[in-house]
């Protein structure tokens, strides 16, 4: 009996590989991808609820404006005009008249105000409220319909079915920075409440979901994949693809062995992995990730010299950024001399700090800073930046610094304990980085202690002067070219007073596969949004 | 028996109780909680300290511990796990959509560990100091001691990268029609790969049990009444020697329900391991208290069915009521 039963077990589990599997049918253009690599994504496909997830959004809803394709600029989306006032607090936007959702309705003003009531309405149930701020907090009446306070958000009028105004609580002559992830939800075809927001299988009912994006949801199963089929209304023209389907990794290797198995057409990729790529096969995409990698000092905490200018400027001579650059961080990463990753500002006068321990040293002692008086630093490392690259990188760091005699010992932790950490200021230094896009730049949080629940420098301002006006100054700067100008200044600042410690910024990587045609990508941060062009992607057999 | 079976029922309230409480205490003092997991500093340059008290007394963190923990147990009392913070789904759903995907997975593992453990261990008890014997013990210990994380990527690697015999990971044929065809052909690389460990150490345990009982005196009383070599091993000396092995493989039972997180992440399987995962990493704490529960309760389960197992198997074992 338990003969024949062992047969019969080895018979069946060699005939299973030989089931049929449904994959695409013949001339059916079907495009399976990891798009969204990583933990969340259920929520990322939700517009406004999540850090990230724009690569998937805006492949079914269309915001009002998006980032270039590499991330430099931002253009407008479906606003086809806009003008401001002179003082940059009334702005005026000109819809396109061709966007339609994929139930045939046309996407006027109304729902760009319906979009934002909803959206700001006192009992919005989203994971967090940092991307329903960054695109309305500025606007007029935003914290009296946040409080419940107003029926509607005031400083958002229709003025006629293809235009609409903002009005501004305070000037900002780029207001647009703001608008990349402002999304326009269909009044007509929402069907649930804001408190419903994150529990309304909305979103991935295709029975229900409505976009004005290239795809609607055509299938959806929670944490495994989800499949988009064509929005024939899409205003730039129905995909060429009869399906995408964006399969759910929640491990980046596991989503490298099946780009490697040829089960998905385009996966991010880690650097390391790109080597082991078929070069033939595979295409490679990169570029700049505007997330700045910094070591930042708790003044409040750390032993009193950090105060002094002389050990800071120690602690960057003393490690070599750009060989760690080279050949721990294989090529990816770029030395920065400021927070702000953006090469274009840079002036000329920036000191690198190039590697030069006996200056480390000098400066040490010229401060009358024996290092073992500075401890032990207790370094903590936010987990977005541990991966095996980026430890690898701390660990040489840790190695350059005890070679000028000055000792650090590393703490790995999750965000939940990371963000408790921080804030009860139970640390020396955190190293971390800090999302920096050209337009909507972290400035208010990281200099001047206002507010924020980002980076604000724990005692910042023991270490820097001057910074509160040069952003004011920055904000207010009405034209691009001032603005990057000043930009180039606070980083001048910035690289003269360290009032942290900048390190380096990286490079992402995609890996597609060279079946697919007409694709194009960028590692954007957060996905972006920007214009891929999804509706002319397509797969040659 | 009944009378027995009904005591130790009765026994495990408190002790679920307890076990209830020590997790929620645990929890607490875990640093941090739900809303800090929201809060990435690098990418919250918006968030501010009113968004964040409001999302505290969303999540009713707000509340002291005590009023907390006993609102867990009033909604527990009338058959409520509570909410997912995380998920943003109920978690009695959540258990049951990642259980039906976690049940199939091990279930498989652990079968195939029982049958080719067991049979393996029967097969080299009875050939001790053969090549048989040294090989399959030598690739146990390789069995042992290669963590699921090596594993399955080499599984993956092989099998789908190389051989392409099986999927790359997932449950089903992503966009494809559901079909159990395609479910077995996605589930037979993960179980395989799990079930390894098992395999290894079910035939060690039972290799080591059937030499005991092989040099026991009613062996050699049954071969020397002359019994045939075929009823001796598997009536005499196999019955007796499963006895430790019941309570081995009885013991891993709860892991049926428990899942395997490494496993799971490899092969994008969407099982109780990954949910239990990213509850703990984000203080998700109605999930953590719910599939803590149902972990407690499938472990007093599988001691108590170990231990009437092995009245089924051991005559000698009685329980008085």
């Amino acid at each position: 009996m338990i003969k024949r039963l062992v047969v019969l077990l080895i018979v069946l589990a060699m005939l299973v590989p030989a089931l049929p599997v449904a994959l695409a049918q013949d001339g059916e253009q079907v495009l399976y991808v990891g798009l969204d690599v990583g933990p969340g994504g259920y929520n990322n496909s939700m517009p406004y609820n999540y850090g990230a997830g724009h690569t998937m959004h805006i492949k079914m809803y269309t915001p009002l404006f998006v980032w270039n394709a590499d991330s430099t600029d931002m253009e407008p989306f479906i606003v086809e005009s806009y003008e401001s006032n002179d003082d940059f607090t009334v702005w005026t936007f000109k819809l396109r008249e061709d966007v339609y959702f994929s139930d045939g309705e046309q996407l006027t003003a109304h729902d760009v105000k319906f979009t934002a009531d909803f959206m700001t309405a006192p009992d919005i149930n989203v994971e967090n409220f940092n991307h329903v701020n960054e695109a309305y907090a500025q606007i007029e009446g935003f914290d009296a319909r946040r409080n419940g306070e107003a029926d509607e958000l005031v400083g958002v009028q229709v003025i006629d079915d293809f235009t609409f105004q903002y009005t501004l609580s305070t000037p900002n002559p780029r207001v647009y920075g703001r608008m990349y992830g402002t999304y326009v939800f269909p009044e007509h075809a929402i069907d649930f409440e804001p408190a419903d927001y994150q529990t309304t299988d909305w979103w991935y009912n295709p029975d229900k979901q409505v976009g004005s994006g290239p795809f609607v949801v055509g299938d959806y199963r929670r944490d495994e994949y989800i499949e988009l089929v064509p929005n024939e209304y899409y205003f730039k023209g129905k995909p060429k693809l009869d399906r995408l389907v964006s399969r759910y990794f929640p491990d980046e290797t596991a989503a490298v062995l099946a780009l490697a198995a040829g089960e998905i057409d385009f996966s991010y990729v880690s650097p390391d992995v790109i080597p082991t790529l078929d070069q033939d096969k595979f295409t490679i995409f990169s570029g700049n990730s505007y997330v700045s990698i910094f070591f930042h000092v708790d003044y409040s905490n750390s032993p009193e010299a950090w105060q002094d200018l002389r050990v800071r400027q120690a602690f960057m001579y003393a490690v070599d950024r750009q060989a760690i650059a080279d050949i721990v961080l294989e090529g990816t990463h770029s030395v920065l001399p400021c927070l702000v990753p953006i090469e274009s500002v840079y002036t000329d006068d920036l000191n690198d700090y190039a590697y030069d321990p006996d200056m480390a040293r000098e400066l040490l002692a010229e401060a009358g800073v024996d290092p073992s008086d500075l401890g032990t630093i207790d370094w903590i490392t936010h987990p977005g930046y541990a991966n095996p690259l980026m430890r690898d990188a701390v660990q040489a760091t840790q190695a350059y610094l005890a070679d000028v005699g000055i000792q650090a010992e590393m703490r790995y932790l999750d965000l939940p304990t990371w963000r408790t950490t921080y804030l009860a200021e139970g640390y020396h230094m955190g190293f971390r980085g800090q999302a920096y896009p050209i337009f909507s730049p972290p400035l208010t949080n990281l200099y001047t202690n206002a507010g924020g629940q980002g980076g604000d420098i724990i005692g910042w301002d023991w270490a820097a002067t001057g910074f509160e006006a040069k952003v004011s100054e920055i904000q207010l700067a009405p034209t691009f070219e001032e603005y990057t100008a000043k930009l180039g200044e606070l980083c001048q600042m910035e690289n003269e007073q360290l009032p942290w410690l900048p390190m380096w910024v990286g490079q992402r990587y995609g890996a597609a596969n060279n079946r697919i045609q007409d694709f194009y990508w960028y590692p954007a941060g957060g996905g972006g949004p920007y214009d891929d062009h999804a509706e002319l992607w397509y797969v040659e057999d | 028996m009944g009378g027995y079976i009904l005591r130790r029922l009765l026994i495990n309230i408190p002790v679920l109780f307890l076990v209830t409480f020590l997790v929620f205490s645990l929890i607490e003092i875990a640093p941090g909680d739900v809303v800090d997991y929201f809060i990435s500093p690098d990418m919250m340059q918006y968030t501010t300290e009113e968004d964040i008290q409001r999302l505290r007394e969303r999540t009713g963190l707000d509340q002291p511990f005590l009023v907390r923990y006993g609102k867990w147990l009033g909604r527990l009392a009338q058959g409520d796990l509570g909410y997912s913070f995380v998920e943003s789904q109920r978690v009695d759903e959540l258990i049951v959509a990642h259980m039906k995907n976690t049940l199939p997975l091990m279930g498989a593992a652990w079968l195939m560990g029982v049958v080719f453990g067991i049979s393996l261990g029967v097969f080299v008890g009875l050939r001790q100091y053969s090549v048989w014997d040294f090989s399959l013990t030598g690739l146990s210990f390789l069995g042992l001691s290669v963590p699921a994380f090596i594993s399955g990527i080499l599984g993956l690697y092989i099998f789908s990268v190389r051989l392409g015999w099986f999927p790359a990971g997932g449950m089903r044929t992503a966009g494809g029609d559901s079909s159990l065809g395609d479910a077995l052909y996605h589930l037979v690389l993960p179980a395989a790969t799990l079930a390894v460990m098992d395999i290894a150490r079910n035939m060690r345990y039972m290799r080591f049990a059937m030499l005991e009982v092989l040099n026991q005196d009613y062996i050699t009383t049954a071969r020397a009444k002359g019994l045939r070599p075929r009823l001796v091993h598997y009536r005499h000396a196999m019955r007796n020697a499963l006895l430790p092995v019941i309570t081995i493989v009885g013991l891993s039972l709860p892991q049926l329900v428990a899942g395997a997180v490494f496993i799971e992440t490899i092969y994008s399987w969407r099982g109780m391991g990954s949910l239990y995962l990213n509850a703990v990493s984000g203080r998700d704490y109605p999930v953590i208290m719910g599939v803590n529960l149902v972990f407690a309760v499938m472990v007093l389960g599988a001691n108590l069915l170990t231990d009437i197992a092995y009245s089924a198997v051991d005559p000698r074992v009685r329980f008085e009521d």
